[in-house]
């Protein structure tokens, strides 16, 4: 390979490979807090209909 | 006014995730990517490449997480949340979905067959008569009825598995098929992408793809294929990621989880084009040509004639083509019944059908239209037009009216906007709203005004235009009076009684609290 393809390489794998290796390092890094959430108790179905 | 079960859910983060992965990593990213990247700009592609991925990819991704988590349905369902007139957008998506599943299947039948013909190089000394003569039995472009029994009995085999995966429902069907297809597809793929980078000539290919055209950048084209590519292989604005997303517990981190799957098809997409470009070297130092001068490196061709023509070349073949055509398969499967869930989804909460019985009623109909269509001797080039009507004007014609509508008509980014943040511990900010509302509409306007009007005045391929009459139009009206008469149908669930989660204050990356 030339130097320029393996230059050109090596940023793909970088941006990509490395976008999906910071962006699964900040999801498990950073869960959801798991206590009580008001959202837990919400019914969809029990409001009248909007429009 | 009946009521719909209780919405499914995926068992966890991991569920939504391997599936949202699943749907997102398909054909497209094994035998479209690789020939687009090289023949626009080679390694100075991964410019508007990324570009596009952040610009278009991320942001209308999150639209559909928005859209499904938020209003909690199926396509028609969530649009009609928007608004009662504007269902039929969302009848449209389901209508592309029941297009392309159709005929999505038949590569799958194809895919399948090859694994089998890969075991003793069935295709001979030349795959490309093999394939379009003695597998499809290809006739001249004209409407038939005349079966091709070789691409029958696969197709049927594989209705049934869909039957059964369907049947199974989210959790135990949709979400157990991509956990196991999911790790073995990175597992296979893994596997051919390391033989092909043993290949004498590897290096070559991977010069061929990586060598930057910096000139390229310049041209629109290269650009409006980097927004293509990355628009369709991410599988947003047909309905698959919002009712994916309508399955996620109220408590999601969906932020987060999008950007994972976003970069994990385009993580997907540099290892195919390594993998094919490596092979593609191999083949072009075993004809003692340049990569530069081979043909067919994208789509149909590439698999299933340009691969088998290596495969015949290497030593240890057959396993290289059980590799190849297995993970084909298995991309394209768990794609296929995401594609298949957009159509059920919504079937079954518009007229209050059992799953059992929307499944069964579904998966015949498309089943029985799909072999009367392209089981035939006239389906690949049924499939050709079709694919390319569906995808350039019917996907793009739904993701342009999408964001359109949500952002200028009924204007609830700033809503979705707070959802998304207030579910999640990652944040979008303003330009999410600006990428979605302006940049979008008008980038994906533009390439489907281009696209249309190309279509329009040349034709598509050396396709007769009686025949692109035939197979475009009758795809576009389906498209359009499926959209109207469904909506128009009386809803058999209750669809309007419906309150979305209450917007609460949450507090920034910043640490200021932002008020709903």
């Amino acid at each position: 390979m030339t130097p320029v393809a393996i230059a050109m390489m090596a940023v793909a794998v970088l941006i990509i490979w490395g976008g999906l290796a910071v962006s699964t390092w900040f999801m498990v890094t950073h869960p959801l807090d798991t206590s009580h959430h008001p959202h837990d108790d919400h019914d969809f179905d029990a409001a009248p209909a909007q429009d | 006014m009946a009521k719909v079960e209780a919405r499914e859910q995926w068992s966890g983060q991991l569920g939504f995730l391997l599936s949202a992965i699943g749907s997102a990593v398909g054909l497209g990213n094994i035998w479209r990517f690789p020939g687009v990247a090289y023949t626009s700009g080679g390694g100075a592609f991964i410019i508007p490449y990324v570009v596009a991925l952040l610009t278009a990819g991320i942001p209308i991704l999150m639209l559909d997480y928005a859209l499904g988590h938020r209003f909690r349905g199926s396509a028609p369902a969530v649009f009609r949340r928007l608004g009662k007139k504007f269902e039929g957008l969302g009848w449209l998506q389901v209508a592309i979905c029941v297009v392309i599943a159709m005929y999505y299947i038949v590569i799958l039948a194809w895919a399948t067959s090859y694994i089998f013909f890969s075991l003793n190089l069935a295709w001979g000394a030349d795959p490309a008569a093999f394939f379009k003569t003695d597998f499809l039995h290809v006739t001249d472009p004209a409407f038939t009825l005349v079966m091709d029994w070789s691409v029958f009995w696969p197709m049927l085999a594989l209705w049934v598995l869909v039957f059964a995966v369907m049947s199974l429902r989210v959790r135990k069907g949709l979400e157990l098929a991509n956990k196991i297809a999911i790790p073995l597809l990175v597992v296979m793929f893994v596997a051919l992408v390391v033989r092909a980078l043993f290949l004498p000539g590897a290096a070559d290919g991977l010069t061929a793809l990586f060598t930057p055209d910096w000139a390229a950048l310049a041209d629109p084209g290269v650009w409006v294929a980097a927004y293509t590519q990355i628009f369709f292989s991410l599988s947003v604005a047909f309905g698959i990621m919002m009712t994916y997303a309508s399955y996620i517990r109220p408590r999601a981190n969906l932020i987060p989880t999008g950007y994972v799957a976003a970069f994990a098809n385009s993580s997907f997409e540099i290892l195919a084009g390594i993998g094919v470009f490596a092979t593609l070297g191999f083949m072009a130092y075993s004809q003692g040509v340049p990569v530069s001068e081979l043909k067919g490196i994208t789509g149909v061709i590439l698999s299933f004639v340009t691969f088998p023509t290596v495969i015949s070349m290497m030593p240890g073949g057959p396993i290289f083509g059980v590799l190849f055509f297995g993970s084909l398969f298995l991309a394209g499967f768990s794609s296929m019944v995401s594609i298949i869930e957009v159509i059920i989804a919504a079937v079954r909460e518009k007229f209050a059908l059992s799953r059992p019985v929307a499944v069964a009623v579904i998966v015949g109909f498309l089943a029985i239209g799909s072999m009367l269509i392209f089981a035939t001797t006239n389906g690949l080039n049924a499939l050709d037009v079709v694919d390319n009507i569906v995808n350039n004007i019917g996907i793009l014609t739904a993701a342009v009216l999408e964001c359109i509508l949500v952002a200028l008509v009924v204007r609830k980014l700033p809503e979705l906007q707070h959802h998304l943040n207030q579910t999640s511990t990652a944040h979008l900010g303003t330009w999410w709203r600006i990428l979605v509302g302006i940049l979008n509409p008008l980038v994906l306007g533009y390439i489907l005004i281009a696209t249309a009007i190309t279509l329009v005045t040349t034709g598509y391929d050396e396709y007769p235009g009686e025949f692109l009459l035939l197979f475009g139009g009758v795809t576009v009206a389906f498209l359009l009076v499926a959209s109207v008469i469904m909506s128009l149908l009386p809803w058999r669930t209750d669809v309007d009684r419906f309150t979305p989660l209450p917007l609460i204050p949450y507090t920034n990356r910043s640490g200021k609290e932002v008020s709903a």
